[in-house]
């Protein structure tokens, strides 16, 4: 019973939505100039922060995975960090890391650079929160994995390298593309942390999320369609990572 | 010809291991122990896969590890295979491919190591399955591409530990036989961890007993079996073995003697093989027998010992030196015989209770043959 309820806790609200959605508009609402340059950039930055992810999140799994030093229990507690940090916090934080006066952004003005409140501190911002998701399924994948098999391909003369690339990458390649698919997810529907650190311009920051609680206040009906977009978003990842035949970590 | 030659003097103080060995090239070593007793350890000491606190590794005069020299040579640059219970092919590539990594990892083009791939197989018999996927092959099949995978990386020296423990008992006869092809036609050394003696019997020319760490026994593998001085051989050995020559319907041992058994699928007539069997089997008759029985020997009896509820009696060495015979008797059985140390008499086996296993000694003249399907 208890079970059932959550259930019905869980799709309510998506019916909710359906209901509420206007089908003759959603065509016009969905692909009018706001609403497509924010479907874009949502989709440009997911893609490029999924793309981070991987590359820092990789090495990271790898280290937390293999590694035996002494701060690894440290290291690991803060790479969940951004899992439980409020997104606005992480948002701030970043501000303060790489906005005009922050600990790196100072020199960073210096030589020309300015990230905050352009397309690439979005990308930082999601970055930063999708992180955890890519290097936790990683981590799972590789300790079921095992160092079995890597032993082995060492033993018929594989080198380190040769051996991350031939034996372990595959062998936990479900857990890497289950763990890249969920960050996508997660950068996809970043919010607090953008809004935070950088901003709200069309065509430049305001991605989909961002576009939805604009518009909620003047077009509810394209709040709601844009809405319905990222469900279906959501599902088609859902599907997508489960159909890898990976019961991932998170 | 011959390459392998190793030499190891390590101790690791956390897992009591204290070992020195020198193995010439091309021998094959069967390790017998209990459990715990470090047999797979000292493989993965030479294989590279955890370091000794003290001492050397060295193979042709290569120092692989030296701890006062500070010299650790990973494992992918050691040459050196280790073949375990489990097959361990990589699930995500198909056998040909499994076969053809250890080439591929050596720097071989893709075309030259998939041709040893294909050689390989063909030398296990497995051409069958070439493209299949670990997932699609049973054990025993699996552990014949896992022999494949482990000689196309052509090791200066090959480890097994335990090769065929996982498989049942159907197919581990095969497994064996491909071994003892595929180790008797190399010239390559081989260290092989074992719980059976059988398998220390078709393939070790020597056999080398661990106990807590130590070298407790180390010996001529039938020496070791017939004649074992540890506990631990002494438990597991135990069993009666006559070396000779396979006929038709047994063996004929070196004086003449005819030794009546059911043959090894295995054996070949003309091979030296050896007739095995447990000395709960043999009957002690005070007069020659004139049933059944058809292996019959005229013993005189050397030692009358208990052992528990048994008394084994234990026959004089033969005349050219070999182990005598046991026979174990109830302790009734022994009082109603009245037999004493000196006493002559009659040890009756049923053919159908000994086996006759192919011997893995006195083959050098195989091992000057060049390796199986990969020619050099």
């Amino acid at each position: 019973m208890p079970a059932a309820l959550a259930g019905f806790f869980i799709v309510l609200p998506l019916i909710a939505i359906l209901a509420r959605v206007n089908w003759s508009q959603f065509w016009t609402l969905i692909t009018s100039e706001s609403s497509i340059a924010a479907l874009s950039l949502s989709l440009r930055t997911a893609t490029a922060s999924t793309a981070l992810c991987v590359l820092f999140g990789v090495p990271m799994a790898l280290v937390l995975a293999r590694g035996s030093f002494r701060w690894l229990r440290i290291v690991r507690s803060l790479v969940l960090l951004p899992l439980v940090l409020p997104p606005v916090v992480g948002g701030i934080a970043l501000l303060y890391t790489f906005g005009r006066r922050g600990l790196l952004g100072q020199y960073l003005e210096v030589i020309g650079i300015r990230i905050a409140f352009s397309t690439t501190a979005v990308v930082l911002a999601q970055t930063f929160v999708a992180l955890p998701f890519l290097v936790l399924s990683l981590e799972g994948a590789l300790r079921t994995a095992g160092q079995r098999y890597e032993s082995v391909a060492a033993t018929l003369g594989a080198s380190p390298t040769t051996v991350l690339r031939r034996v372990t990458i595959p062998l936990v390649l479900p857990g890497l593309v289950s763990g890249a698919v969920l960050s996508f997810a997660r950068a996809l529907g970043e919010f607090g942390a953008t809004l935070t650190f950088a901003g709200s311009l069309q065509g430049v920051t305001r991605t989909l999320p961002l576009e939805i609680y604009l518009q909620r206040e003047t077009d509810p009906d394209a709040a709601v369609a844009l809405s319905l977009v990222l469900v279906v978003v959501a599902v088609l990842i859902v599907i997508l990572a489960r159909g890898r035949g990976t019961e991932g970590s998170l | 010809m011959s390459t392998g030659a190793l030499d190891i003097n390590v101790g690791l103080a956390d897992r009591g291991i204290d070992l020195e060995l020198q193995v010439p090239a091309g021998q094959v070593v069967a390790v017998l122990g209990p459990n715990g007793s470090g047999k797979t350890t000292l493989l993965s000491l030479i294989a590279g896969l955890s370091r000794p606190d003290t001492g050397r590794v060295v193979i042709d005069g290569h120092v692989l590890v030296d701890t006062d020299e500070h010299i650790w040579v990973p494992a992918h640059r050691r040459g050196v295979v280790l073949l375990a219970q489990q097959a361990m092919l990589f699930p995500h590539l198909t056998a040909t491919a499994n076969v053809a990594f250890g080439p591929r990892s050596q720097g071989r083009s893709r075309a030259e190591s998939h041709a040893l791939a294909g050689r390989w197989l063909d030398a296990v018999d497995a051409t069958e399955f070439a493209d299949r996927r670990p997932a699609q092959l049973s054990g025993g099949q699996a552990q014949r591409i896992a022999v494949a995978r482990a000689l196309a990386a052509e090791p200066d020296v090959l480890l097994l530990d335990e090769p065929t423990a996982a498989l049942d008992i159907a197919v581990a006869p095969a497994l064996r036989q491909l071994l003892r092809t595929v180790l008797r036609d190399s010239a390559r050394t081989a260290i092989l961890v074992t719980h059976d003696i059988l398998d220390a019997l078709a393939l070790a020319d020597r056999i080398i007993v661990l106990e807590s760490g130590r070298i407790a026994e180390d010996g001529p593998t039938r020496e070791v079996l017939a004649r074992p001085r540890s506990s631990f051989a002494a438990r597991i050995a135990g069993i009666n073995l006559i070396a000779g020559i396979t006929s038709a319907d047994g063996l004929v041992t070196a004086d003449g003697t005819h030794f009546f058994g059911m043959l090894d699928p295995l054996c070949v007539s003309g091979e030296p093989a050896v007739a095995v069997f447990n000395p709960h089997a043999v009957a002690v008759h005070l007069a020659p027998p004139t049933g059944s029985p058809r292996n019959n020997l005229a013993v005189s009896v050397a030692e009358i010992e208990p052992r528990g509820a048994l008394v084994r009696v234990r026959s004089a060495e033969n005349p050219d030196g070999s182990a005598g015979l046991f026979a174990d008797l109830t302790a009734a059985a022994i009082t109603d015989l009245d037999i004493v140390t000196g006493q002559r008499v009659h040890f009756a086996v049923k053919a159908t209770e000994v086996t006759i296993y192919p011997t893995a000694g006195d083959h050098e003249s195989g091992r000057d043959g060049d390796t199986v399907g990969a020619g050099h």
